[in-house]
């Protein structure tokens, strides 16, 4: 060979010897056999599970129940966190009045992570421990072992690196065991030819990009502003075909589309019609009792306190002897010349003999500049706060009598 | 023995495991699939348009264009779920349930059950995905950290339904896949194409079948068995939770559980039997889902519709024995009311249509076998029909009770949904092996060939 | 023997021994005198016999379940075809010949009803129906006379059904006749109809209408689970205790204990299921006419949780966690001390477990005003004795059956393959 180029020499080793059998028991024997010999790298080979190969090669109980377990175990824990965590604490939501940790509502989802878990741990488990996927095989360029080994064929392999081997002797082992056929394997040493081929690689990579699509558009529709909606997959959806309040419509006479209630109409709730409570009358006097509905108690006066505080106080003060920051601030900047009117002193002679039901209405309704406040203060808290301008009006003609005994020194 | 007869036994073994490859792998590696295969593929792929266009419609109008309102919220997409993940049950049911019961019956039909069981859940999960009215917030239901910082509700059913739904289809693929590895590898040692071989290489993982890889797989496979299994439990029971936990009448039954997997299980048998008496005429598969085989699914079916016929008459007394008016009234409108051909057709269906199974002539004879079970099919679309809508229609409030009508969008949809079931299940006949082959060589007689007793 | 028989081992002992008669006697002396004992202290308590009935229906249910248990062992086998418990069948098909015996002790239950003592069930008194609106529509089901005649149907039936599949299998022994296998499986398909329904009907009558105002679909599938788990267990047990006085040491292998292993799991795990399913769906519809059952066996007042609430836990982890994963590995069913501990083990929970459903019901009567309540733990011990008696009575009179027949049905055609069996 007269080239100048050097000759593309295949540099190849030997993997082991590999030997058919006729039947699974023939392999049964031979794996019993083979192992007896003292060999601990060889495998047997079979297109099904042949039961009692196991004990025949000295194979160990797997720990892959174990893995299951673990993995089981972990999943009934999660759930029942992320539960808890989510419906108990970071979003805690009453439904139905069901307790915010329902354990017995959180054992569905607690088993079925159990399970997902397991069976993940199960099935990447196995496929981990059993060292696959894997690309390339030494057996695979053995034409005899592909033809039969997944179809019809029972071999035994022993591997060149178990210590008792040799090509001599290791041969009549196998063949005394009953093979059919033994011979020797033999791979190439170079790895190129061990890599998935390009073209699956290049699949997998452009996959892997197109399915980073969505997500990408998603990002950039979230990063971008526009003055229309990013996406609209349904229009429908925003724009019905209906009436929307302040629309005009063709099928009324008087043209809008939102509709008065009924003349007399009540809403739900809002019929109001104790006189008592919602007005502070009895027999169209003022009352001089409090309605039924309120307590009086500590908590109700210092419910009332508080509403004071928020929404008498700015004008009346915290005394409500009038004058609060707004009556202060009238005065400084001498407002009261240009006709301001000073907000009364609750603590005064005239207002301690009006009736309950008298206050309760100019809190209701205001009296000459003071504003209403029927809107914004419910009913009861109204009554609470006459409760507690009652108690305003006593401090307001308290002397030092009334202090409790212990408490004097305090004062003086 | 002597030797050669051990020879000769073994030889025998041989050729048999090799002709269970070469007619398994034989239908995946045809040049041309048999001749009713393609018609029947095309209409399939017709059905699946109409359930591409109905669902184009659905999603630019909006859920309006269904029959359901205030009244009927849950009608046919709900019903149509529950019947797709009922027909799913049986493909888990055989292949791990009955596995654990040594049942070797079960892997001449296992991979076309269990693939069947994966296609049931794809159509079933449609459903309740388009029934939230904007399926592409469907992500909603999962618990995914969101700048709102809210989080899915757990003690509502509708929310275990996601999750066991999905184990469901996850577990099921996983096991599915698992079993087919070996096979896989099988039709990659056999193929001469250089593409295919580097496809199912892929898919075989490089499976080589040494007996170190088997003793973990088989131990992997039964630990999957025995996970699958109160798996497939806990699904149809969790579906029948979005019922039960409720207290509408006719749905808040503490029986509904165990009653609905047994109806799950009675209608995944029926479908089964109804794909694969024709199939195994049609790929000359008979050697190996034997009459038998056929035979013991009817009893099945028998067994799991009196389970059912069970259920539906404690259901009836415990509705009188109760005392409940509302309850009482709700069955007695099931029966008598304006959907009471609803029930009547479920009773017929599902209680006196199994009996025909006590006879072993009917047990034999397919084109009965498979007119009855799609019959009980009918029936179990009706179960979940006369559950949802019969008690929907009419409830506490005389004032919304209403009769339900579906339109052509319900109908479009549910009928398309069989096409997307079907074209999938075709092609996996024609692509992929239909038979466990690895089990049905491990289970049969010769795989014990030239065993020695110690 | 009465046959050479071939397939079982040269040397097998196939026959109880004269021991049977010794336990036959024993249990029947022991059983009749505490159970005599039991009924004169419950006299004593003066409450009308009330705590002596309730404890008495929880160990009648008890030993029902166990007969109810076996009947359904013989009925699957058959209709399933099953190869590999043919050899421990004929111990189930012996014990569903205790239902006369049941029969009789049912009597105690509906007799004194009839004659117009009304201290077990509540919906007897003419006082409670007419006062409590709930259950006037049950009054056409709930009332004593079609109570005790639904008694003798479901008797009828069970005495029927069990003499017909054990006096075939028996005859079998002699003649070898193989068509007897065929029959019985095929009768066994009706028969079974017949027993989901009288099962779950016997638990709607005894049990569920303890608490007359509650109802629950489920309620006979509970008690289903209940005759399963106790069936099982004893199916580890006596076959067990037969092996170690020298019989059918040959025939029944660790093989066959490994799968009633795995069936009591299962159904240990199916009572779980189900007695869960009923609770949750109970607790989360939260209606109040349903939610009074788990209250009383929940709460003491409003908010406290009182000794039953502590009981219900205690099945929780015991009835249920505890067997449920250790039970699961492989090693703890094939090593039979530990598969016989387990079976031991539910069958003492199991006994709990009815009590659990029954006695929290005395406070019924408490609440009506009826009777005096004898709702205290210091009657415990006559319920004990009372479970106990009947269990010593039950056992003698199963003793008297195990006479005189093979201990494995030695013709059946699927006992070869039976013995053989063996487990992947």
């Amino acid at each position: 060979m007269s080239t100048d180029k050097p000759i593309d020499k295949v540099e190849d080793k030997l993997y082991g010897l590999l030997a058919e059998y006729e039947s699974p028991g023939a392999l049964i024997e031979a794996a019993r056999e083979v192992r007896d010999a003292g060999y601990t790298k060889f495998d047997c080979h079979s297109p099904f599970p042949v039961h009692g190969i196991d004990p025949a090669m000295g194979i160990k109980p797997t720990i892959l129940p174990m893995v299951t377990w673990g993995a089981g175990i972990t999943g009934t824990g999660l759930a029942i966190l992320m539960q808890t965590w989510m419906n108990n604490w970071t979003y805690p939501w009453n439904i139905g009045g069901k307790p915010l940790f329902s354990l017995p509502m959180q054992i569905p989802i607690a088993f079925e992570v159990t399970v997902l878990l397991a069976a993940f741990a199960t099935f990447f488990g196995m496929w981990g421990l059993n060292k696959l996927p894997q690309v390339w095989h030494p057996l695979f360029g053995n034409d005899n072992f592909v033809d039969k080994a997944t179809c019809h064929g029972f071999f035994v392999a022993i591997e060149a690196d178990d210590p008792k081997f040799d090509q001599e002797g290791t041969t009549a082992t196998l063949e005394k065991a009953g093979a059919t056929a033994v011979e020797a394997v033999r791979y190439e040493t170079s790895k190129k030819h061990r890599a998935l081929p390009n073209g699956v690689i290049a699949f997998m990579a452009l996959s892997m990009c197109l399915a980073l699509v969505p997500f990408a558009y998603i990002a950039k529709q979230r990063a971008s502003t526009s003055d229309k909606p990013h996406m609209h997959i349904n229009p429908n959806m925003d724009f019905q075909t209906k009436n929307k309040p302040q629309t005009a419509s063709d099928m009324f006479a008087d043209g809008r589309a939102a509709r008065l209630p009924v003349a007399g109409s009540v809403a739900r709730g809002e019929l109001k019609a104790d006189d008592h409570f919602y007005r502070g009358l009895v027999a169209g006097e003022w009352a001089t009792e409090f309605p039924k509905e309120i307590t009086l108690s500590a908590e109700t006066m210092e419910r009332g306190e508080n509403r004071f505080n928020i929404y008498c106080s700015p004008c009346h003060g915290l005394t409500g002897a009038g004058t609060g920051m707004i009556n202060q601030r009238a005065d400084a900047v001498g407002a009261t010349a240009t006709g301001w009117v000073a907000p009364s002193n609750i603590g005064q002679e005239s207002f301690a003999k009006q009736p309950h039901g008298q206050l309760f209405n100019t809190i209701t309704h205001g009296i000459r500049s003071m504003p209403s406040y029927g809107a914004q203060i419910k009913e009861a808290d109204r009554w609470a706060i006459v409760f507690y301008l009652r108690a305003l009006q006593r401090s307001a003609h308290s002397t030092i009598d009334d202090v409790p005994a212990g408490e004097k020194p305090a004062i003086r | 023995m002597s030797s050669a007869e051990t020879s000769a036994e073994a030889l025998e073994a041989r050729e048999y495991f090799k002709g269970i490859s070469d007619s398994v792998c034989g239908i995946v590696e045809a040049e041309k699939a048999p001749k009713i295969w393609l018609p029947a593929f095309a209409a399939a792929v017709g059905l699946t348009g109409v359930l591409v266009v109905s669902l184009y419609i659905l999603l630019t109008e909006g859920t309006g264009i269904w029959g359901n309102n205030n009244t009927e919220a849950w009608a046919w997409p709900i019903v149509n779920f529950v019947f797709w993940v009922g027909i799913g049950h049986a493909g888990t049911l055989i292949s791990a349930v009955l596995f654990l019961m040594r049942q070797k019956w079960r892997t001449s039909i296992n991979r076309a059950a269990e693939a069947m069981t994966i296609f049931a859940v794809i159509c079933a999960g449609l459903f309740p995905v388009i029934h939230t009215g904007r399926p592409w917030l469907a992500y909603w239901l999962l618990p995914i950290p969101n700048d709102m910082a809210i989080w899915p509700q757990f003690r509502s059913p509708l929310a275990w339904d996601v999750f066991a739904v999905s184990t469901y289809m996850t577990v099921s693929i996983l096991f599915w896949y698992m079993g087919l590895v070996p096979d896989f590898a099988t039709l990659r040692d056999r193929t001469k194409s250089k593409l295919k071989h580097t496809i199912y290489g892929i898919l075989s993982l490089g499976w080589r079948g040494s007996a170190r890889q088997w003793h973990r797989y088989e131990r992997a496979y039964l630990i999957m068995a025995a996970l699958a299994t109160p798996l497939v439990f806990s699904v149809h029971s969790v579906v029948s939770f979005d019922f039960a936990v409720g207290q509408l009448p006719g749905w808040h039954t503490t029986i509904f559980p165990p009653y609905f997997v047994a109806g799950a299980i009675f209608s995944g048998f029926a479908m089964v039997l109804t794909l694969l008496v024709p199939a195994r005429a049609i790929f000359n598969m008979k050697h190996i889902i034997t009459d038998q085989h056929v035979e013991n699914m009817c009893k099945v079916i028998l067994a799991t519709g009196s389970m059912v016929g069970f259920a539906y008459g404690t259901e009836f007394f415990i509705a009188w024995y109760s005392g409940n008016m509302y309850e009482g009234f709700t069955f007695l409108n099931r029966m008598f009311g304006p959907f009471a051909w609803a029930y009547w057709t479920m009773i017929t269906c599902n209680v006196l249509i199994p009996q025909f199974f006590w006879f072993k002539k009917i047990r034999t004879s397919p084109f009965i076998i498979v007119g009855l079970c799609i019959l009980v099919n009918v029936g179990m679309w009706f179960e979940r029909f006369v559950i949802i809508v019969t008690s929907l229609t009419r409830s506490f409030m005389p004032g919304s009770w209403h009769y339900f009508s579906p339109t052509m969008y319900d109908a479009s949809i549910f009928i398309g949904s069989f096409g997307l079931f079907f074209t999938l299940f075709l092609l996996f006949l024609r692509f992929m092996p239909m038979i466990a082959m690895f089990e049905v060589k491990g289970a049969s007689p010769h795989a014990h060939a030239g065993v020695k007793h110690h | 023997m009465s046959s050479s028989d071939t397939i079982l081992h040269s040397e097998e002992k196939i026959t109880a021994g004269p021991g049977v008669a010794k336990v036959k006697s024993a249990g029947f002396v022991g059983g009749l005198i505490l159970l005599l004992a039991m009924t004169g202290w419950g006299f004593a308590v003066g409450d009308g016999m009330q705590r002596f009935f309730h404890g008495y229906l929880v160990a009648f249910t008890y030993f029902n379940s166990i007969a109810l248990g076996a009947l359904f062992f013989v009925l699957i086998m058959h209709l399933m075809g099953a190869k590999w418990s043919v050899n421990m069948r004929r111990i189930a098909e012996i014990l569903t010949q205790t239902f006369p015996l049941l029969a009789l002790l049912s009597v105690v239950i509906w007799l004194p009803m009839l004659l117009g003592n009304d201290n077990l069930y509540i919906w007897s008194s003419e006082k409670f129906m007419s006062e409590n609106h709930l259950v006037h529509a049950k009054g056409a089901y709930l009332n004593p006379v079609f109570f005790a005649a639904r008694q003798i149907i479901y008797y009828v039936l069970w005495i029927g059904l069990s003499r017909y599949f054990y006096r075939t299998s028996v005859k079998q022994d002699e003649g070898g006749d193989d068509d007897a296998t065929r029959r019985m499986a095929k009768w066994a398909a009706p028969a079974m109809f017949g027993f989901a329904f009288s099962c779950a009907f016997f638990a709607f009558d005894m049990l569920m209408s303890i608490d007359p105002e509650w109802f629950s679909t489920m309620f006979g599938v509970v008690y289903f689970a209940g005759c399963c788990i106790s069936i099982f267990a004893l199916m580890a047990l006596i076959p067990l205790a037969l092996q170690r006085s020298g019989r059918l040491v040959h025939s029944i292998t660790v093989e066959h204990y490994h799968d009633i292993g795995k069936l009591l799991f299962a159904f240990v795990f199916f009572w779980g299921y189900v007695a869960f399913s009923q609770f949750m769906l109970i607790w989360g519809a939260n209606i109040p006419e349903e939610t009074g059952y788990f209250w009383k066996r929940w709460f003491e007042s409003e908010g406290v949780m009182g000794i039953w609430g502590k009981v219900t836990l205690v099945m929780l982890v015991m009835h249920f966690l505890i067997p449920f994963v250790l039970l699961m590995s492989r090693h703890s069913k094939r090593k039979l001390q530990v598969l016989a501990a387990f079976s031991i083990w539910m069958l003492a929970w199991h006994y709990l477990d009815l009590y659990w459903q029954v006695m929290p019901a005395l406070n019924n009567h408490h609440t009506f005003g009826l009777a005096e309540r004898s709702a205290t733990g210091s009657y415990i011990p006559m319920d004990l004795g009372l479970w106990v008696g009947m269990g010593l009575l039950f056992m003698g009179y199963a003793a008297g059956k195990f006479r005189n027949v093979n201990l494995i049905p030695i013709k059946d055609p699927g006992l070869k393959q039976s013995l053989k069996f063996e487990n992947q």
